[in-house]
């Protein structure tokens, strides 16, 4: 640069922006965190004078909920509910933390929130409001004709890399799942893989549409998408749903809705919903709503099943 | 006297914003360290419950397990972060410095003049975009013609963060390169040099204060990416890297074309389901820690390079 | 780059057919220029310039500020080409050879017809390399010769004794007097053959600016030298001929001693009498 005054300038210049520089991961780190929202921790699961309601929680649950949370306000036009997803965890997290009086979940509590939900004072209540099975997804060029829950294991954790040892064609797994906030990844976690990790290069991915992508574009790919959502993508013809079998040698079942209801088929599951206390005011004319008759047509008409 | 015309309003005036400016610059440094020590302070219990050793050394990251306790290893993200940077900045730098001496000195009139405007347009693209772009066309042209098992890999990921590095590197390397005094580059001239040396030996090295500021730009906004590199790079930890891990570090090279999971996209993907306070909560802190312990570090180095710049 | 226009003068360039104001007969000349006209854009810089600069001497020319002097010099080694949207017309030739002819490797030329600019640029580096830049790209690698060739040009421009216990330091730290004595050294080592100097004086000491005189005085044997100048005595002092610039035109020109002694025009008296400018 021409002057040395130039160069100082633009050099201290530099250092202002350098230092600025430092603040972004700590904005990572902001944008990440939770968003707090309007209830404050003494409204949550208790009466609800105002008739706000905030459920938070599982993305399988999403859209039932929002419908549900619509069909409930138009009997109860003062009430106020927000309906957000982010996955299971998120919702039970929100749930502890106070910012939700309502917690989507596609799978069953863990002893690890219990404890903390008893360690801020309160209980958590189970309400069973739907069931769910979860459809596996392959690529529609893959043959593989069947798949059995021991198979699925090995995919999941990592023991079957090829689709060759399980009878395909010469083909690398891509097996993609659910970010950890998501309640499939974890029942998905504990019903199939038997507890055991996951295998570290799963692809994963923050949404059902997401997987079903991969799934598509992949050849060798493989998912885990619920019912409700998968018809959407196996409809289209972009992905193809497989028959899962208990074990060698036992049938194959296709997850339809009886066969789900009378638990043929291996890998369904209830949907909850949780909140801090036995629900009160709003809430439990929400959750009265949710599992009357009129509340479980919603359920089928969505394609998930209904409780009975 | 020239003081006794002023009236004594303009000094008072003069003295407000004198302090209003030192405010502004208190403040900002301030609220640098105020977030530092809160980040740090969130972060630092987990050294109670969790080893350090195991926390710096760890090559696993299982922050919520099925079974058993909760592994926070940072190997992984770290490895994964440096790599995917590195790769993002060899692609990026020449690219950028290439498109800035074409702007700057090469290109005719006409085409500078909707070159420069182009290219600082894409500098301003939202990160977001640049991300469906690169998960819906990087990646799949990645798998197709790489012959990847799956296009969501590391080298996406710097693709994609190259991407966004180049507009910014790009633009302020212009700026320095056209910021160098016409007597300089006159003075190249004069010596008979031709336009690629005086580029190559003139321009570019009396330029270099700025176009190291612009690769600190650029490549400052493609680390502090998230959503862009969560999308891109599948969030997953390749057996390559797996392997490199262990010690097979020939392996590094291979780790490009499989999936990598970032600090940056591993506390953007789990921030929203931790339990304030809880493990995984402060793990996510240290995490940022390790950022902003990663990104002075880088500050220090540029720093230094600008000192060195200045003093020759 | 410029767009050049030649109108190629026929007559050679020391013939006595013409022999306007700016040739002496019976001289060898190395630099003639023909009907120079110079625009920048539509302003014309130089109207119909005539001079020859004359081997191995001194040439100083002189005018008031905006006269053309610089425009002028930077014409003779097309450092004006760096411009947008200039234009020339006539012809200068280099030993006979027309410096705007298409086949002319300008950077070739540049480098035989060195130039020391108005105002010191060096080059944001160490004064070493700074010294060393020329040669580089020219060529030489060899650090033991490089070396010398920094020692011997910076002995020339009077900056030897200042400068050699900090080769490696920025030439940016400097002083505006040392760094120009340094552009002269700069240009020195690359050994052209015309030196063009830019009121190289401009900004030293009287001391600095004696032995810059001195140099040029040494410099003589072997070069061509045009030199710009505002300093009346520093043209009478160290000049063989002088050119008077007044408006884009030449006004004058002769030998030094008859400009400051007897000049023909009166403006040119007006100016060296320091009547106007
Ligand atoms: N780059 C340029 N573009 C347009 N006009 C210019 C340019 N450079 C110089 N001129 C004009 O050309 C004329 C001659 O300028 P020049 O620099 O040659 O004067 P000079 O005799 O060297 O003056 P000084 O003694 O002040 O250095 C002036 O009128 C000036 O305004
Ligand atoms: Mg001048």
């Amino acid at each position: 640069m021409g002057t040395p005054d130039m160069r100082t300038a633009i050099i201290t210049r530099l250092r202002a922006g350098l230092f600025a520089l430092c603040l972004l991961p700590i904005l990572a780190l902001m944008t990440g965190c939770p968003a707090p929202t309007s209830p404050s921790p003494e409204s949550s699961g208790a009466v609800d004078p105002s008739g706000l309601l905030v459920i938070k929680g599982s993305d399988t649950l999403l859209p039932l909920s929002q419908e549900w949370a619509q069909e409930f306000k138009k009997k109860h036009p003062n009430a106020n509910i927000t309906v957000t997803g982010g996955g299971t965890g998120t919702g039970i997290v929100a749930l502890i933390n106070g910012t939700a009086n309502v917690a989507n979940a596609s799978r069953a509590i863990k002893d690890a929130e219990k404890k903390q939900a008893e360690a801020k004072g309160t209980t958590i209540m189970e309400v069973p409001v739907a069931r769910d099975g979860i459809t596996i997804v392959i690529n529609p060029k893959n043959p593989i004709k069947e798949i059995t829950l021991d198979q699925l294991k090995g995919i999941y954790t990592g023991q079957i890399n090829n689709w060759k040892e399980i009878g395909g064609p010469d083909q690398e797994v891509v097996a993609s799942g659910r970010d950890t906030a998501s309640g499939t990844y974890a029942y998905f976690q504990e019903e199939v893989l038997g507890e055991e990790e996951y295998r570290q290069d799963m692809i994963s991915n923050v949404s059902n549409n997401a997987i079903a992508q991969d799934v598509e574009k992949n050849v060798g790919g493989i998912g885990y998408i619920g019912v409700a959502y998968a018809h959407e993508f196996t409809r289209t013809g972009k992905v193809k749903e497989v028959p899962v079998a208990f074990k060698t040698g036992e049938p194959a079942i296709l997850p339809t809705p009886e066969n789900i209801l009378n638990g043929k088929y291996p890998i369904s599951r209830e949907l909850f919903n949780y909140t801090l206390g036995l629900p009160q005011g709003i809430t439990k004319e929400y959750l009265d709503y949710v599992t009357s008759p009129e509340g479980q047509a919603i359920v089928k008409k969505q394609g998930f099943i209904t409780l009975k | 006297m020239r003081s006794a015309r002023r009236s004594p309003f303009a000094k008072a005036g003069e003295r407000v914003i004198t302090g209003w400016i030192y405010l502004c610059g208190f403040l900002s440094i301030i609220l640098v360290v105020l977030i530092f020590l809160f980040v740090f302070k969130e972060a630092l219990p987990l050294l109670r419950e969790y080893p350090f050793a195991s926390f710096f050394l760890g090559t696993k990251w299982i922050p919520e397990p099925a079974r058993g306790d909760p592994r926070f290893g940072l190997v992984p993200l770290l490895a994964s972060s440096l790599l995917v940077t590195l790769g993002a900045i060899v692609i990026a730098v020449p690219l950028g410095l290439a498109t800035a001496v074409y702007m700057s000195e090469i290109a005719p009139v006409k085409v500078r003049e909707y070159l420069k405007p182009a290219v600082e347009l894409l500098a301003a693209v939202p990160s977001v975009v640049l991300g469906f772009f690169g998960v819906a066309v990087l990646a799949s042209l990645l798998q197709d013609t790489l012959h990847l098992p799956t296009g969501k890999t590391m080298l996406a990921g710097s693709v994609t963060l190259a991407f966004m590095a180049v507009p910014t590197i790009a633009t302020i390397s212009e700026d320095a390169i056209n910021a160098v005094p016409r007597d300089v580059r006159e003075g190249s001239y004069g010596l008979g040099a031709t336009h690629w040396e005086t580029i190559w030996r003139v321009l570019l090295p009396a330029a270099f204060s700025g176009i190291v500021a612009a690769v600190m730009l650029g490549v400052g906004r493609a680390i502090g990416e998230t959503m862009v590199v969560l999308m891109v790079t599948g969030n997953g930890v390749s057996r390559a890297l797996s392997d490199t891990m262990a010690g097979d570090f020939h392996r590094v090279f291979a780790t490009y074309l499989g999936l990598c999971r970032t600090i940056t996209a591993t506390i953007a993907a789990e921030m929203g389901e931790v339990v304030q306070g809880g493990e995984h909560y402060r793990a996510l802190f240290m995490l940022g820690v390790v950022l902003f312990l990663i990104t002075f570090l880088i500050n220090l180095v540029a720093d230094f390079a600008l000192r060195r710049a200045q003093r020759t | 780059m410029s767009t050049q226009e030649q109108t190629r003068s026929e007559s050679p360039a020391t013939g006595p057919s013409r022999s306007g104001p700016g040739t002496i007969p019976g001289l060898s000349s190395r630099i003639d220029a023909r009907d120079v006209d110079f625009f920048y854009g539509d302003f014309q810089a130089l109207r119909k310039i005539n001079i020859s600069l004359y081997d191995r001497k001194i040439t100083a020319l002189i005018g008031p500020s905006g006269c053309g002097k610089s425009t002028f010099l930077r014409t003779l080694n097309r450092m004006n080409d760096l411009i947008e949207g200039t234009r020339l017309t006539g012809s200068i030739q280099l030993d006979g050879a027309d410096i705007y002819a298409p086949q002319v490797d300008v950077a070739d030329l540049r480098r035989r017809v060195g130039m020391v600019f108005q105002r010191p640029n060096p080059f944001p580096m160490s004064i070493f390399d700074n010294i060393c830049y020329g040669p580089r790209i020219h060529g030489l690698k060899d650090r033991k010769i490089l070396e010398q060739i920094v020692e011997k040009s910076l002995r020339q421009a009077a900056l030897w004794d200042e400068v050699k216990d900090k080769l490696r330091q920025s030439a940016l730290a400097l002083s505006g007097g040392q760094q120009q004595r340094l552009c002269i050294a700069r240009t020195l080592a690359t050994e052209p053959e015309v030196i063009l100097m830019d009121e190289p004086a401009s900004a030293l000491d009287p001391n600095s600016t004696h032995r810059i005189e001195e140099l040029m005085e040494e410099l003589k044997q072997d070069y061509t030298i045009v030199i710009v100048t505002h300093n009346m005595q520093q043209a009478a002092r160290c000049s063989d001929f002088t050119g008077f610039f007044l408006k884009g035109e030449l006004k004058e020109f002769g030998a030094t001693d008859r400009i400051f002694t007897k000049p023909e025009q009166r403006e040119t008296e007006d100016y060296i009498r320091g009547r106007f400018g």
